[in-house]
């Protein structure tokens, strides 16, 4: 270690000195102060080169804690991001979609009919010729649909006719 | 600048260190003691809350050399150095005889002034620090430490001129 280099301290609010006092400062300047023990030196070095990894580690540790808290502070902000990201993508869902490339702007009209037909075999003579009865049964099935106003409209039409039809002898 | 670390101040100021902590105890065992805790103390806690570094080792050496007193002392005043803070005077030359023995007496005159002064003596002609930096260690106005120093100067002035 460097042994006790002299200082010159200028401290410029330091009350400046008379001569005379001058003139002890610099009898005062050729005395010799007492030195530390070389045990104390050599405690002292052991325990300053000892606080040097602890110093490091020090450092190291607070670069660490550092790190967690700038990830702890940053991991929040971005989930909040995304999360903010999601609920936008959310309600913007209706946005993206795509709209209809044609509207049906007149009221729309769609039919629909079951129908079968039984035969109820010969039922009668008409002047000597028989008459076969067929039974008619359907049922129609009508919606209605307004885009403008989004109304809808269903009727459901049954239908029951009987008919009797001649049939040709030979 | 860098800021100086405990290793630099040390190996700066370690007789002025040794001789601030034996201003107080009066004994170098303690003092060094006092010393040792310091930095050990220091090495825990770091340097990051010190304004002056420097100011603030001293204050701590201090500060431990208080301890020790009290440890030792627990309830007494502190008394004068009973041990000098300076080398035991070398044998020299003839022609330095006279030189050594007026160096000698301002040693002697040096312990024997009251502690306050002799911490401001050995801050500010040894240590090289500022009244400031010194106000700073003994926590006390930076008026009452030029003030104690100039005064230690007259007495050790008035007491070489009666001597010699």
């Amino acid at each position: 270690m460097n042994r006790d280099t002299p200082i010159s301290d200028s401290d410029e609010n330091d009350p400046s000195l008379e001569p005379g006092e001058s003139e002890m400062e610099l009898a005062l300047g050729r005395l010799s102060l007492r030195s530390p023990s070389p045990e104390l030196d050599q405690r002292l070095a052991k325990l300053l080169s000892s606080s040097r990894p602890r110093e490091r580690t020090r450092s190291v540790l607070f670069a660490a804690a550092a790190s967690v808290a700038i990830a702890l502070g940053t991991v929040p902000l971005i989930l909040h991001h995304r999360w903010n990201s999601t609920e936008r993508m959310l309600v913007q869902t209706p946005v993206v979609q795509p709209a209809p490339s044609r509207p049906a702007r007149s009221p729309l009209r769609v039919e629909r009919q079951f129908a079968r037909v039984s035969d109820n075999g010969i039922v009668g003579t008409d002047h000597g010729v028989p008459l076969q009865l067929l039974h008619y049964i359907a049922v129609r099935q009508i919606w209605y649909f307004d885009p403008r106003t989004g109304k809808k409209l269903q009727v459901t039409v049954p239908e029951d006719e009987a008919f009797l039809v001649p049939i040709q002898t030979f | 600048m860098n800021e100086p670390t405990l290793e630099s101040i040390y190996a700066r100021h370690r007789k002025a260190l040794l001789a601030l902590a034996l201003s107080v105890t009066g004994d170098v065992a303690r003092a060094e003691d006092a010393v040792h805790d310091a930095f050990e103390r220091l090495c825990r806690i770091g340097l990051a809350r010190a304004e002056d570094v420097t100011a603030y080792v001293f204050a701590a050496v201090r500060h431990s050399a208080i301890d020790q007193t009290r440890r030792h002392r627990p309830g007494g005043e502190f008394t004068e150095s009973s041990c000098s803070i300076f080398q035991e005077p070398a044998c020299g030359p003839v022609h330095n005889v006279l030189s050594a023995e007026r160096d000698r007496l301002l040693a002697e005159s040096i312990n024997a002034l009251p502690r306050e002064m002799r911490e401001a003596v050995v801050l500010r002609a040894f240590a090289g620090l500022s009244f400031a930096q010194i106000a700073r260690v003994v926590d006390a106005p930076l008026a009452t430490i030029a003030t104690r120093y100039r005064r230690a100067l007259d007495r050790l002035r008035e007491r070489l001129e009666n001597l010699v």
